[in-house]
């Protein structure tokens, strides 16, 4: 009883630390570069991939800002578009580029998340 | 009380066994950590060197997606984060040291344009500890003495904390049930070890007295059927004598 009592919890834990591994069939391809632009708000450039074997449809990326006391300032969300439509084809590179409104001074978090459907 | 002092040994060798458990995580996640920071500077030195080349060349006429080709055509940009395993950086940034003078931007740097630890922008303290790391570098153009701009690369070091317990989740449990099997091997090696001085007493008080009134009862209980036992051998006496005249 004992033994499948510590098997269990140790298959319990096995599959709960798989879990930490991250998914990614979309990605980020290198770093997305921040500048700023000529109007003084910060400005991204970057670069998404496919990584998947299928088709990856309602990409999208998540954007959100936060202030020194980690409240959200900004959040934008914009989606990503493939050369075929609204979606990635396998291994397909899409770029992109965007600015934000807040004041690049109260900017001290940013988080970057990609979405899909 | 017997009892409150067992459970109070139980968990103070349970925290010290998960104390342990956890000071090797925390080594196996400061190593990796430091490995993040070097490979941050390292980036922050390539990155440097490459927005000098393309500001010299393109200084008047400039674009961050000019730039980010560039920097494609030049090392790569899966290049860039291959050495980082678990946390490529996600933002790599740029910022012109006239837009820092000006306090157009916040670049968490000091009077050298060097890092500021102390910087708010470059602290993020989740979890009960700093999980971003910030690597600064400045880059210079030819002939100027202050630096043209900075390059910041920020990572955030909760990838790896995530990666240290997936791989080595499983571990950590198996050195769990070990260790407190060794605590249990150790008890038992040390209740053995304890002998019983005969000379001193080995009953407590209570117990002695105890055994005392027992003793006084059970004494009680053996004379009372002594009594039973000489009146019925009395009346048995009795019965064996016959009378003679009886049988007449």
């Amino acid at each position: 009883m004992k033994f499948i009592t510590v098997l269990f919890i140790s298959l319990f834990l096995l599959i709960s630390c798989d879990f930490l591994e991250p998914d990614s069939k979309i990605s980020l391809l290198g770093p997305v570069i921040e500048t700023v632009n000529s109007q003084g708000k910060l400005e991204y450039v970057g670069r998404v991939i496919n990584n998947s074997q299928e088709k990856i449809n309602q990409v999208s990326l998540r954007y959100i800002i936060r202030d020194e006391e980690d409240s959200i300032v900004e959040a934008v969300t914009f989606p990503i578009s493939g050369a075929g439509g609204d979606y990635l084809s396998q291994g397909e590179v899409v770029i992109f580029k965007f600015f934000v409104r807040s004041d690049p001074k109260n900017i001290f978090n940013k988080e970057l998340n990609l979405d899909y459907n | 009380m017997y009892f409150l002092k067992r459970f109070s040994v139980i968990v103070l060798i349970q925290l010290l066994i998960l104390s342990f458990i956890f000071i090797l995580f925390l080594f196996n996640f400061n190593q990796r950590r430091e490995i993040n920071k070097i490979q941050s500077k390292e980036l922050a030195s390539i990155i440097g060197e490459q927005a000098s080349n393309y500001f010299q060349k393109n200084r008047n006429n400039y674009s961050s997606n000019d730039f980010f080709n560039y920097l494609d055509s030049q090392i790569g940009v899966q290049k860039l984060t291959n050495a980082f395993n678990v946390n490529p950086p996600e933002i790599l940034t740029i910022y012109f040291v006239s837009d820092i003078e000006k306090g157009v931007v916040n670049a968490g740097v000091d009077a050298n344009f060097a890092k500021d630890d102390t910087a708010a922008i470059n602290k993020k303290i989740k979890y009960f500890f700093n999980n971003k790391y910030v690597a600064i570098k400045p880059f210079f153009l030819n002939g100027y003495d202050k630096p043209y701009g900075i390059v910041r690369i920020e990572t955030s070091t909760i990838p790896i904390l995530t990666d240290v317990l997936a791989h080595s989740g499983i571990f950590y449990l198996f050195l769990y049930l070990i260790l407190n099997n060794q605590a249990f091997l150790f008890y038992l090696w040390v209740r053995k070890k304890q002998d019983v001085v005969l000379e001193q007493g080995y009953l407590k008080e209570s117990s002695l007295g105890a055994i005392k009134i027992m003793h006084k009862l059970l004494g009680d209980v053996i004379d009372d059927h002594k009594e039973v036992d000489d009146s019925k051998s009395a009346s048995n006496d009795k019965t064996n004598i016959i009378n003679l005249d009886d049988k007449k």
